[in-house]
């Protein structure tokens, strides 16, 4: 059994049949190919799979593809305009933010929102932002200060 | 960790998916915000033969002025509940409590009804309603009915909700009086491992009335009863709040499991018992 | 052409993978697709030791989009026995099947091998997939290992105890007969997870016309576990390669080859098809490697033949305390991969 899904995902519209039991998580990686949403726990803990739904951060492995239905989708695809890097991206970048880099879309995408709503954060306000997203790799301390300078730069 | 087969419908109005919740009743989930269900069918915990996604069903979501409390549609997404000036001003308790909730991803997507219809004793909601002698109002294809918080849990994530029965709002009273919501989590934003929520209305210089819940102590939030007795029309004060904060956990059994015991739920409860009624108070 | 020595010393050097990881593209074992790639997806026991009564895979197997569901009977002609190899002179090793064939010695020890369109229906495959376990008593502290009285793990062994040794430094008897007391601790460590995001996994694209098999494997040590298939698969090491991806993390838990590396690769080549596995987290907090526990007991515990006992001699200066070091280590039956 399928669905029709119309998403609009990074800019473009699709109209496509989905298995209804698909997470938008697999979805996006599995019938879309944008694999740079990733899965680390497919039960919403780690974040890894975080991606701006209508504007909002979710975790797109706690979505089915049915609810992301006549929605836009934001994913770390989306987020560098061609070659050229985004801010946040180029300040992780800059900070040594990320070693194996597999939980740093997630965090890229929490921290879009978090700058959208509040441009010039405190660090505790950034911790508590990210709280929900969790990294094995870095101890947490350069993707703050990657954050931190993406705000400084404006 | 892929969900089991099922059948998906999106109903478009409230009395489509009232007549398919009929039509299956426990064989179908709920789909809310997905945040507590969707694990489940991840795990493969679940298996509903139908999953209903509510999401286009407009008429469930909303928040609106209500004598002189308000109303929360069931549906309306837990962050547009914390941004709400209505609810800061008119249900503090609910803010707070939103506050603790996981994080702003889940909270974009999780319900206020979803919360309290999945009812897991550790969540925030559920005891924040009971707090708020809230009434849960509920639908289904014969008709509507308001369940008062005090009769809507009923167990571990067991509540009133008959088979065929949606919950499409939940009415808050005026609250007259300060509130205060504390939770000791591992982190911030994981599931409560004890909490407590607090009502405390004065009049002069005395308690009139007071109502305190207890979360994570057992396989739904807790009422104090006793100890709200012990306060009513009682002066507040540090020791009278101690007092009641001890009543309030001397009979509970909570249960010991991975991430606190027995004893640890039963004395940290008491702690914040206390300093909820300090701080609704005060 | 010679490059200056400054240009790469003394300067703050940019590693060149961050811009497709910042980019969401990296390729993670997870992003690898093949045309038509297999799903694989393990039955794995919920038993922490159990003989094996049955295995019934016949529903599976009819089940939409199933290919294929192999056991260990399948994998006895086709494999070599699996032995740890190891530097340590008197280390005793277990022979591993890929898959539990006659007990289950863990909870998510492997039991079949379905393989399927996608992941979705080889998990509802892998649902129907009958095992019949008969529960054996369970061994899982050091201390249950020495117990001659406790079943074995393995019982071709004739013993829980893998690897012992024994060491004495300085003269402990001296030591404690002067010491103005004597402490005895019992320090636990427990056993650790490692818990990298990025789960366990792996691609085997097989070429059954050049008999070439490439294995895309998540691995800290992609030689290691080429020598180690080549030799387990009986397969042309020169036909043999394996390609790590990148890896979003391992920590130590994919340092070696692992028993589904072995499956995963058989089918592959039993199938003429590329299969994937990649385990959920589920899978990875059960079945993959833990970090090992470790006991350290004091003297006046039942001694084994492997456990040194130690006092700890405390002067009345307590900067001379000093802890002979009696490990009892977790290592025990279990050895590696496990």
């Amino acid at each position: 059994m399928t669905i029709n899904v119309d998403v609009t995902v990074n800019g473009t519209r699709h109209s496509v049949a989905a298995d209804p039991r698909k997470t938008l998580a697999d979805f996006l990686r599995d019938d879309l190919g944008l694999t740079g949403t990733h899965l680390g726990c497919e039960h919403g803990v780690c974040g890894a799979c975080t991606v701006l739904l209508d504007g909002g951060s979710a975790r797109s492995c706690l979505t089915l593809v049915g609810q992301a239905n006549g929605s836009e989708v934001m994913t770390i695809e989306g987020l560098s305009n061609g070659e050229a890097l985004h801010p946040l991206q180029e300040a992780m970048r800059d900070s040594h933010g990320f070693q194996c880099g597999f939980c740093t879309p997630g965090f890229l995408m929490t921290a879009v929102e978090l700058l959208r709503s509040n441009p010039k954060p405190t660090e505790a306000e950034v911790r508590e932002a990210i709280s929900g997203n969790i990294c094995r790799c870095t101890g947490y301390q350069s993707i703050i200060q990657g954050i931190l300078l993406a705000a400084e730069r404006g | 960790m892929k969900p089991p087969a099922f059948q998906y419908v999106a109903p478009s109005t409230l009395d489509e998916a009232l007549a398919i919740r009929a039509e299956h009743g426990f064989d179908s989930a709920l789909l809310a915000g997905g945040q507590s269900l969707i694990p489940l069918l991840n795990l493969r915990i679940a298996f509903p033969a139908v999953v209903i996604d509510l999401g286009r069903v407009k008429e469930l979501t909303g928040i609106r002025p209500a004598d002189g409390g308000l109303a929360i549609g069931a549906m309306t997404r837990q962050c547009e509940a914390e941004r709400s000036d209505m609810v800061r001003e008119r249900a503090p308790l609910v803010a707070q409590a939103l506050h603790q909730i996981g994080h702003r991803a889940i909270r974009n997507r999780g319900t206020i009804g979803g919360s309290l219809a999945h009812a897991d004793p550790a969540a925030e909601l559920p005891a924040a309603a009971l707090a708020l002698a809230a009434e849960l109002v509920v639908r289904s294809t014969r008709g509507e009915r308001a369940i008062p918080a005090d009769d809507f849990f009923r167990s571990y994530l067991t509540t009133a909700l008959e088979p065929d029965e949606l919950l499409v709002e939940v009415r808050l009273p005026a609250v007259n009086g300060g509130s205060s919501f504390q939770e000791v989590a591992r982190r911030h934003g994981d599931f409560a491992l004890v909490g407590a929520a607090a009502v405390v209305a004065l009049e002069g210089r005395a308690i009139r009335d007071v109502r305190l819940v207890l979360l994570g102590v057992g396989p739904t939030p807790v009422r104090a009863a006793g100890a709200e007795a012990m306060l009513r029309n009682v002066q507040p004060g540090e020791a009278a709040f101690a007092e009641a904060a001890e009543a309030a956990v001397a009979g509970l059994e909570p249960t010991s499991d991975i991430h606190a015991t027995a004893d640890y739920r039963r004395r940290v409860a008491g702690v914040l018992a206390r300093r909820a009624l300090v701080e609704a108070a005060s | 052409m010679t490059i200056p020595a400054t240009r790469y010393i003394g300067q703050s050097v940019l590693r060149i993978e961050d811009t497709r990881v910042l980019t969401g593209r990296g390729r993670y074992i997870d992003d690898l697709r093949m045309p038509g790639m297999l799903h694989a997806v393990f039955v794995r026991s919920p038993m922490a030791h159990a003989r094996i009564v049955s295995i019934d895979v016949e529903r599976a197997r009819h089940m939409p989009g199933v290919v294929d569901v192999i056991t260990d009977q399948e994998l006895l002609a086709g494999t070599a026995p699996m032995l740890v190899h190891t530097e340590m002179p008197n280390y005793r090793s277990p022979v591993f099947r890929p898959l539990a064939s006659d007990k289950v010695r863990h909870v998510g020890d492997p039991v079949a091998l379905v393989l399927a369109e996608s992941r979705h229906l080889g998990e509802d495959a892998r649902d129907a997939v009958d095992v019949e376990y008969e529960p054996l008593d369970a061994i899982v502290t050091a201390e249950e290992a020495q117990d001659p009285t406790k079943p074995l793990v393995f019982d071709d062994m004739g013993t829980n105890i893998s690897f012992g040794d024994r060491q004495t430094y300085g003269d402990p008897d001296v030591a404690f007969a002067e010491a103005d007391r004597v402490v005895g601790l019992t320090l636990r460590t427990p056993r650790a997870m490692h818990v990298p995001l990025d789960t366990r996994g792996g691609v085997a694209d097989y070429d059954p016309g050049t008999g070439e098999l490439i294995y895309h494997a998540t691995s800290q040590a992609p030689h290691m576990v080429r020598l180690g298939l080549a030799e387990i698969l009986r397969h042309p090491a020169d036909r043999l390669h394996v390609v790590a991806p990148d890896m979003g993390g391992a920590f130590g838990q994919k340092g070696f080859m692992a028993r589904e590396d072995v499956c995963v690769c058989f089918a592959a080549t039993k199938l003429g098809r590329a299969v994937k596995w990649v385990e959920d987290r589920v899978e990875n907090l059960t079945s993959a490697t833990h970090g090992r526990g470790e006991d350290i007991v004091p003297a006046g515990r039942p001694v084994g033949v492997h456990r040194r006992a130690g006092r700890n001699p405390a002067r009345s200066d307590p900067r001379l305390l000093r802890l002979p070091e009696e490990a009892a280590r977790g290592r025990a039956a279990r050895g590696l991969p496990r």
